[in-house]
């Protein structure tokens, strides 16, 4: 049960990454390097890879499903997808040439 | 983080459980459970299809921690308190227990893999709604061993 509060909350997603997501894809990084470079530059507290997924779908206009794979990665090696595993699937939904 | 505070009180009996939403907005919800990291919910409604899919998860399965049904409510009726009419549950399996499960279930001449979605732990959610219609607009691999299933539930 909510008991207090109305309205809207947001986590602050920066206008730089974003672009930069676009820029990284229109190059053909991949995806798992384009997800290391922005925790490198964010830092998110635990758990990480809800901002993650957040940012890819705002980045490229992607619904939640699309970016599932980001909640079995973990850039330490330790999730049940590796990065070759990642980018195959982010790499179906993830536009190859968006530009920066 | 901006925007007003929401403060939602964890269900009776359960040990571990202190929820904080980090974004409430028309198309996202996340919560997070402060006492343990591997304990969240991330949901959206997708603009263009009205369709609602989440990650909800509660790792290490030690008992504790913010019960899976419960938070996939708490988001459910959030998007409803912002008014989006919720056309369907997506869902893009391709680790964890709903994929397990099916694939434990295809195995060896088993079910077909829609049966097997039926069984699943996201469908019991998804009748819980009102959505009791599935799809399976694709599934990568053979029975038993499917890599990935995509799925969608409807009234």
């Amino acid at each position: 049960m909510i008991v207090r509060g109305e309205g809207e909350m947001m986590l602050t997603l920066e206008q730089d990454h974003l672009s930069r997501l676009r820029e990284q894809a229109g190059r053909g990084l991949a995806p798992s390097q384009m997800l290391r470079d922005l925790l490198s530059r964010i830092n998110p507290e635990e758990p990480r890879s809800p901002v993650l997924a957040w940012y890819l779908m705002h980045a490229f206009g992607l619904e939640q499903h699309q970016v599932a794979a980001v909640f079995g990665w973990d850039p330490n090696g330790t999730g049940p997808l590796d990065d070759a595993r990642l980018d195959e699937l982010l790499a179906r939904h993830i536009p190859a040439k968006v530009g920066g | 983080m901006s925007g007003p505070t929401l403060v939602v009180l964890p269900p009776a009996g359960v040990v571990a459980c202190e929820p904080d939403i980090q974004a409430a907005t028309s198309t996202v919800f996340l919560l997070r459970n402060r006492r343990k990291p591997g304990n969240f919910i991330m949901a959206s409604v997708g603009v263009q299809t009205g369709n609602f899919s989440y990650h909800v998860q509660n790792l290490p399965k030690d008992g504790t921690g913010c019960p899976g049904r419960w938070l996939v409510q708490l988001a459910w009726e959030h998007f409803l308190r912002q008014g989006c009419a919720i056309a369907g549950i997506r869902g893009e399996w391709i680790f964890g227990d709903n994929l397990d499960q099916v694939n434990a279930l295809t195995q060896r001449g088993g079910m077909s893999v829609e049966d097997a979605a039926r069984q699943t732990w996201s469908a019991a959610r998804a009748a819980e709604r009102g959505m009791r219609t599935l799809a399976v607009l694709a599934a990568d691999g053979t029975p038993g061993q499917y890599r990935s299933i995509d799925v969608l539930f409807t009234p």
